[in-house]
C-alpha cells in the first residue's frame, strides 16, 4: 500500500501546504486561487446533488417516488428550486432588527464555506513545478480553525432568531444555542483525542499520521468511542435529525428560519447542507484515515486514486445522515442535554485521558483506566442526588441552583 | 501567513457570492409588502402576545457550565499538542486538572443544574374510588342506543 | 524520506519540563485539595453530613497545612529561602509567615462559621470548601514569586469570595454584597492584568526576581510604560485590600455578606493582597521606591483619615468594622511605606494580630446577628454584657484591641508600624495614624459602651422609657452624662448624624497626645451614646444571644492570642522579623 501523503505518526508534525515552499509568488497563489475556485464550486454542486440525493433517499425509504419531474430523474429538481427561491419576494418583519435579521443568514453560509478549505480531499501533486496538497489551505491551527468557524456559525441561528421579533424563532435560537453549546465541548474533547496521538493541529498533519494502514486509522487506534462521540456531536451541531430541535417543524413551525422567506432563507438551507457535507468530510479526516487508502498504479491518473477513497467514504457519511433523518424519531429536550451532558462530555474526558495513559505505557494506561472506572462508578451517585433534591425541591420553588 | 492565503480568498468569493446571489434576488424578485406579509407569523392569525423576553435560568446554567468545560478543552488542547513531550509529568498535571473538573461538575449535577422541567412527584390519589374501567365507562344499555 | 516529507517535517524544539518541588507546595495543595474532597463528598451525599464534619475537616485542613507551613519554615531556616517551580513560587520566612496566617484564619473561619451554618440550615460543605479554595489562593499570592501567579491567586481568592459573599440566600443584601464585589473585583482584576502585560513590556519577564534583577541593572527605556503598570498593578491591589480611593465597594460588601465570611474576607483579602504588594514592591521593584513610595503615602493617609471618620459615623456595626478595616489597611501601608525590613516585618505582624481581631469580632457579630444576619445595628449589642457577659467581655477584648490599647497585640501592631515608619523619617505620616486610630478608636469605645449597658442607662432614663435595666454602676454612669445626652438630642433630633462626628473629631483632636483610652474620651463617647439611643428605646434588652461552643472556641482562641501575645510578644514578633530577615531585602 502506497498513500497520499506518508508519515508515521509519533514524530512532531509542523505540515503545511508546500506550495509556499519558495515563497509566495505568481504561480503559487495562481494555484491556491484555482484551488480555491474549484473547492468552491465543487460545494456548490455537492449541495445540489446532496439536496437532491436527501429527498430521493428518503422517498424511498418512506416507499414515495420523490422529485422526478424537473431533469432526468429530477436531478435539477434543487437548481428548480433554487430559482423559485431567487425569485421569491424578501420581507421583512415588522418587528425585526433590519441590520441583524439580514446579516444572520451570511453569518451561517460564509463559515460553511470556510470549514472546507481545510479539508485535505487528495495526496499532493505536481503543478507548474510547484507541489501542493489537494486542500484549499493547510493553516497551523486547522482544528481550531474548525471548531472556531462552527461556532461562528451558531451565531448566524441565535441572532437570526433572536432578530425576528417572533416567538417561534426565537425559542428555535434559545434551544439552538443551548444545544450546540452542550456539544461543543463533547465535540472538542473527542477532537482532542485525535490531536493527542498526531501531535499536531493541522489536518495533513492528522490524514498522515493515519497513513499507511487501516488500523493506522484512528477510528481504530484511539477505540471507537471518540469517533462515536464525534459523530453524534456533529449531528447534533449540525442541527441535523434526530437533533433538529432548533427547527422542530411539528413544534415551532420552522425554528430560528420561521420568518425568513426568499434568498435569505436558502442561505440557511444552503448552509445547513453544506455543513453536512464538510463535517463529514472532516469526520473522514480526522478518523477514517481521509484520502488513504489501497492505490492502484495507473499511469497519469495516480493522482485521483485517493480522491476517489475520499469520495467513498465522505458518501458514506452523506448516506449515514440521510439514514438518520428516515430512521431516527427527534429527541426530546431534556434527552438532548441528558446525552450530552451525562454521556458524551464525561465519556469522552475520561476516554481521552485514559488514550493519553496508553500513549505513555500500558501500564500507565491501566492505572488511568482504573481512576476513569472508578469516577464513572462515582459520578451516577451524583445524578441520583442531583434528581433527588429537584425532585424534593419540586423543581420550580426555592431552587438551589436556579434561584 | 501564507497558508492562510486560500481562507482568505474563499472568504472573499463565499462573501461576493453570498451577496451578489442575494443582491440578484432583490433585484429578479417583485417587493410588494403588506402589513400581512410582514407580521410575526402565527398560523396565520394575529398574534396576542409579545415574544417572551424571560428565559428560564437554566438556559443560562447551561452556558454557564459548558464554560467549565470550553475552559478545560481550551487548555486540553496545546496539551495534546506537546504530550508526547510532557510524558508521564502532563498526564499527571492534566489528570489532576480533570478531576478538578469533574469535582465541579459532580457539585453541579448534584445541585440538580442539570435537571429539567418540573420535578415529577409521584403522589397518591386521593380519590376513595378505585379507576377501573368498569368504574369509568359507562356501559349504555341496548335500550338507550340509538337506532 | 522523499523531499517532500522533509519539507514536511519539522522537529519541534525540545520543551524544558519544570522541577516541581511538591514539598515546597504542599501547604497550598493541602488546601485547594481538601476543598475539592469537601465538594466532592458534599455532591456525593443525599442529606449531607452534619454540619459538625465539615467544620472539623477543614479546621484539620488548616491546621495540617499550617504545620506544613511551618515545617517548610524549617527547612527555609536551615537551607535558606529557595524558589521553586521554575522560580514560580518562593519559600521564604515571608511567605511561611503568610501561609501559617492563612491557615489561621481557615481555622478560625471554620469555627466561627459552624453557628452560622447551623443557624441557617446549611449543609456547611459549600461554605466551607469555598473558603479552603479562597485561602488557597491567598497563599499562592503570598507565596508567588511571579506576577502571573499571583494573579492566578488573586483569582482564585477573589472568585471564592465572590460567591461566599452571596451565600446568604435568604438576605437580598447578600446577593446585593456580591454583585457588587464581583463587578468591581473583576475590573480591578483586569486593571491588574493590564498592570501585568504593562510591567511585562518594560521589564521582559513577569518573574519578580528577574524584573527586580533587570530594574537594578538597566536603566529602563521604557519608564513610562513601567510606571503605568505600576500604577495598574497598585490600582488592582489597593482594591483588594480596600485602601481609599478603592474602597467604596467594601462598606456594602461586608454588610451584606454573612458574618463569619466577611471577617474570613477581611483577614484573607488583606493578608493576600499586602503580601502581594509587599512582594511586588519590595522584591521586584525597590528600585522604583521614589516613585511609588508617595503614592502609598497618599494611599495610606487617605485610608487612614477616610476610614477613621466613617467609622465613627456608622450605625451598623459590620459597616464600622469595614470602614476601621479600611483603616487597618491604611495603617498597613504606613508600613509598606516604610520600605524597610522592619516595614515588611511590621506588616506581617500587623496582619497575623489583624487576622486574629478581626475573625474574633465577626465570630460575636455572628451570633448576636441572629437569623439571617439581621440585627447588626449598635442598638442590638445594647446590653450585650447582660445577655452573655463572657461573650461581651471577649468582644470587648478585641475590639479595645483594634483600638491599639497597650498590652495587645493590636497595640503592639500599630506600635511596630509607627517605629518602622519614624525610623525611615516619615514623622508627618507617623502623627496623621496616631490620629486616625484616636478616632477610630472612639467607635471601638462606643460599641464597648453600649454593651456595658453605660450609654445606654443614661439614654434609657432620659427618655424615660426604663427597661429593666442593669446595676447600680450604669445607671450612676448614665446620670452623670445625662444632660450632655439632653442637649444633644434636643439638637440633633432622632436619627441624626452630623453633629456626633463634628463632636468626635473635637474630642478626638483635643486628646491626641493623650492615650486613646483615657477618660476623656470616654465621657465623649458617653455623651454620644445618647444620640444613638432613640432609635433603639423600642428594642429594650434586645433578644436573648446565644453562644455556642463554637463561638466559645474561636472567642477564647482569639483573645487569648491578643492578650498574650499582646503582654508577651517575643514569639510573634521574632516570627515576623525572622520572615523578613530572610526576605533578602537590606
Amino acid at each position: 500500500m502506497t498513500t497520499a501523503v506518508p508519515m508515521t505518526p509519533r514524530i512532531a508534525l509542523v505540515t503545511s501546504d508546500p506550495v509556499f515552499a519558495h515563497g509566495v509568488d505568481l504561480t503559487a497563489v495562481l494555484i491556491v486561487v484555482v484551488k480555491v475556485l474549484l473547492a468552491f464550486g465543487l460545494l456548490l454542486v455537492s449541495v445540489i446533488l446532496m439536496i437532491w440525493f436527501e429527498r430521493k433517499l428518503i422517498s424511498d425509504m418512506q416507499n414515495r417516488i420523490g422529485p422526478n419531474r424537473a431533469g432526468p430523474w429530477g436531478l435539477l429538481q434543487t437548481l428548480a428550486d433554487g430559482t423559485k427561491l431567487l425569485l421569491k419576494e424578501d420581507l421583512l418583519p415588522e418587528r425585526a432588527d433590519r441590520v441583524v435579521y439580514r446579516l444572520a443568514p451570511f453569518l451561517a453560509a460564509i463559515p460553511a464555506f470556510l470549514i472546507f478549505t481545510i479539508v485535505p480531499i487528495g495526496g499532493a501533486v505536481h503543478i507548474l513545478g510547484h507541489t501542493t496538497l489537494l486542500q484549499v489551505a493547510d493553516p497551523p491551527i486547522g482544528i481550531l480553525f474548525l471548531l472556531a468557524m462552527s461556532g461562528v456559525g451558531v451565531y448566524g441561528l441565535m441572532l437570526a432568531g433572536w432578530a425576528s421579533g417572533s416567538k417561534y424563532p426565537l425559542l428555535g435560537a434559545v434551544r439552538a444555542s443551548a444545544q450546540m453549546v452542550s456539544y461543543e465541548a463533547a465535540l472538542g474533547l473527542s477532537v482532542v483525542a485525535v490531536v493527542l496521538v498526531t501531535g499536531s493541529l493541522t489536518t495533513s498533519g492528522i490524514v498522515g499520521s493515519q497513513a499507511p494502514h487501516v488500523w493506522n486509522w484512528n477510528v481504530i487506534r484511539l477505540g471507537i468511542v471518540p469517533f462515536v462521540v464525534f459523530l453524534i456531536a456533529a449531528t447534533a451541531e449540525l442541527n441535523r435529525p434526530p437533533f433538529d430541535l432548533a427547527e422542530g417543524d411539528s413544534e415551532l413551525v420552522g425554528g430560528f428560519h420561521t420568518e425568513y422567506t426568499s434568498w435569505l432563507f436558502s442561505m440557511f438551507y444552503l448552509a445547513e447542507f453544506m455543513n453536512t457535507i464538510s463535517w463529514s468530510a472532516i469526520m473522514v479526516t480526522l478518523f477514517f484515515g481521509g484520502p488513504d487508502g489501497p492505490v492502484f498504479h495507473v499511469p497519469v491518473l495516480n493522482f485521483l486514486m485517493p480522491i476517489a477513497w475520499f469520495a467513498v467514504k465522505t458518501f458514506a457519511f452523506l448516506f449515514l445522515y440521510v439514514w438518520f433523518r428516515a430512521a431516527l424519531p427527534r429527541f426530546r429536550y431534556d434527552q438532548l442535554m441528558n446525552l450530552g451532558w451525562r454521556y458524551l462530555i464525561p465519556i469522552s474526558l475520561g476516554w481521552l485521558l485514559v488514550v493519553a495513559g496508553f500513549q505513555i505505557s500500558l501500564a500507565v494506561g491501566a492505572a488511568t483506566f482504573g481512576a476513569a472506572v472508578l469516577v464513572a462508578l462515582v459520578l451516577p451517585r451524583a445524578f441520583a442526588v442531583g434528581k433527588a433534591r429537584h425532585e424534593e425541591s419540586g423543581g420550580h420553588d426555592f431552587d438551589r441552583v436556579g434561584g | 501567513m501564507a497558508q492562510y492565503l486560500g481562507i482568505f480568498v474563499m472568504l472573499v468569493l463565499s462573501t461576493l457570492f453570498a451577496l451578489v446571489s442575494w443582491g440578484m434576488s432583490r433585484f429578479a424578485a417583485s417587493q410588494r409588502p403588506t402589513a400581512a406579509k410582514e407580521a410575526p407569523f402565527e398560523c396565520g392569525i394575529v398574534p396576542a402576545f409579545e415574544p417572551v423576553e424571560r428565559f428560564p435560568v437554566r438556559f443560562y446554567l447551561v452556558a454557564m457550565i459548558f464554560i467549565i468545560f470550553d475552559i478545560e478543552v481550551v487548555f486540553l488542547y496545546p496539551w495534546a499538542v506537546i504530550f508526547h513531550q510532557l510524558g508521564r509529568f502532563g498526564l499527571v498535571e492534566m489528570l489532576v486538572f480533570a478531576l478538578a473538573v469533574v469535582v465541579a461538575f459532580a457539585y453541579l449535577v448534584s445541585n440538580g443544574a442539570l435537571e429539567w422541567g418540573p420535578a415529577k412527584r409521584l403522589r397518591r390519589v386521593e380519590s376513595p374510588l378505585v379507576r377501573t374501567t368498569a368504574s369509568t365507562v359507562r356501559k349504555v344499555p341496548s335500550s338507550e342506543r340509538a337506532a | 524520506m522523499t523531499p517532500l516529507l522533509s519539507l514536511l517535517v519539522a522537529q519541534v524544539p525540545a520543551l524544558r519540563l519544570p522541577q516541581v518541588d511538591y514539598f515546597a507546595l504542599l501547604p497550598e495543595i493541602v488546601m485547594a485539595g481538601m476543598a475539592f474532597v469537601t465538594l466532592g463528598a458534599r455532591s456525593l451525599t443525599r442529606r449531607g453530613l452534619p454540619p459538625a464534619v465539615w467544620t472539623l475537616v477543614t479546621m484539620a485542613t488548616g491546621l495540617a497545612s499550617g504545620t506544613l507551613a511551618v515545617l517548610l519554615g524549617r527547612r527555609v531556616e536551615t537551607h535558606g529561602a529557595f524558589a521553586a517551580v521554575d522560580g514560580a513560587l518562593a519559600v521564604d520566612g515571608f511567605s511561611v509567615l503568610f501561609l501559617v496566617l492563612v491557615s489561621a484564619a481557615v481555622v478560625l473561619f471554620a469555627l466561627a462559621a459552624h453557628p452560622w451554618i447551623e443557624r441557617e440550615g446549611e449543609d456547611g460543605a459549600e461554605l466551607l470548601s469555598l473558603g479552603m479554595l479562597s485561602a488557597s489562593g491567598a497563599m499562592f499570592m503570598a507565596a508567588a514569586n511571579d506576577l502571573l501567579v499571583i494573579f492566578l491567586g488573586l483569582e482564585i481568592l477573589s472568585i471564592a469570595l465572590y460567591v461566599l459573599a452571596a451565600l446568604n440566600r435568604r438576605r437580598a443584601a447578600s446577593g446585593e454584597a456580591a454583585i457588587k464585589y464581583f463587578v468591581l473585583g473583576a475590573f480591578s482584576s483586569a486593571i491588574f492584568l493590564y498592570g501585568i502585560a504593562l510591567t511585562y513590556g518594560a521589564t521582559g519577564s513577569t518573574n519578580l526576581a528577574r524584573i527586580g534583577t533587570y530594574l537594578a541593572a538597566n536603566v529602563s527605556t521604557h519608564g513610562g510604560l513601567l510606571l503605568a503598570g505600576l500604577a495598574l498593578l497598585l490600582v488592582g491591589l489597593g482594591f483588594k485590600v480596600a485602601a481609599v480611593p478603592f474602597h467604596t465597594w467594601t462598606p456594602d460588601v461586608y454588610q451584606g455578606s454573612p458574618s463569619p465570611v466577611t471577617g474570613f474576607m477581611a483577614a484573607v483579602a488583606k493578608a493576600g493582597g499586602f503580601a502581594a504588594l509587599v512582594r511586588i514592591l519590595f522584591a521586584a521593584m525597590p528600585t522604583l521606591r521614589l516613585d511609588w513610595q508617595p503614592v502609598l503615602y497618599a494611599l495610606a493617609v487617605l485610608s487612614l483619615v477616610v476610614g477613621a471618620i466613617l467609622a465613627v459615623v456608622q450605625r451598623d456595626v459590620k459597616r464600622m468594622l469595614a470602614y476601621s478595616s479600611i483603616s487597618h489597611a491604611g495603617f498597613i501601608l504606613v508600613g509598606v511605606v516604610a520600605a524597610s525590613a522592619a516595614g515588611a516585618a511590621s506588616v506581617g505582624y500587623y496582619l497575623l494580630t489583624y487576622t486574629f481581631l478581626i475573625m474574633g469580632s465577626f465570630a460575636v457579630v455572628t451570633v448576636v446577628g441572629g437569623p439571617a444576619d439581621a440585627h447588626q445595628d449598635l442598638e442590638d449589642y445594647r446590653g450585650l454584657a447582660r445577655r452573655q457577659p463572657l461573650l461581651a467581655l471577649g468582644f470587648a477584648i478585641l475590639l479595645v484591641a483594634q483600638a491599639g490599647v497597650p498590652f495587645t497585640t493590636g497595640f503592639l501592631a500599630k506600635f511596630y508600624v509607627l517605629t518602622a515608619v519614624i525610623a525611615q523619617g516619615g514623622y508627618v505620616l507617623a502623627v496623621i495614624a496616631m490620629l486616625a486610630a484616636v478616632a477610630v478608636a472612639f467607635f471601638y469605645l462606643r460599641l464597648v459602651l453600649v454593651m456595658y449597658g453605660w450609654a445606654g442607662a443614661g439614654a434609657g432614663a432620659g427618655a424615660g422609657a426604663v427597661g429593666p435595666v442593669g446595676d447600680a454602676d450604669a445607671a450612676g454612669a448614665g446620670e452623670v452624662v445625662l444632660p450632655a445626652g439632653t442637649t444633644s438630642l434636643a439638637g440633633v433630633g432622632a436619627g441624626g448624624g452630623g453633629e456626633p462626628d463634628l463632636a468626635v473629631l473635637g474630642g478626638g483632636g483635643g486628646l491626641a497626645l493623650a492615650t486613646a483610652t483615657s477618660t476623656g474620651v470616654e465621657q465623649a463617647i458617653s455623651g454620644e451614646g445618647l444620640v444613638a439611643a432613640p432609635e433603639g428605646l423600642a428594642a429594650g434588652d434586645g433578644d436573648p444571644v446565644p453562644f455556642p461552643d463554637a463561638t466559645k472556641v474561636v472567642l477564647a482562641l482569639c483573645v487569648a492570642f491578643t492578650v498574650v501575645f499582646g503582654i508577651w510578644p517575643a514569639p510573634v514578633v521574632d516570627f515576623a522579623r525572622h520572615a523578613t530577615l530572610l526576605f533578602g531585602l537590606r
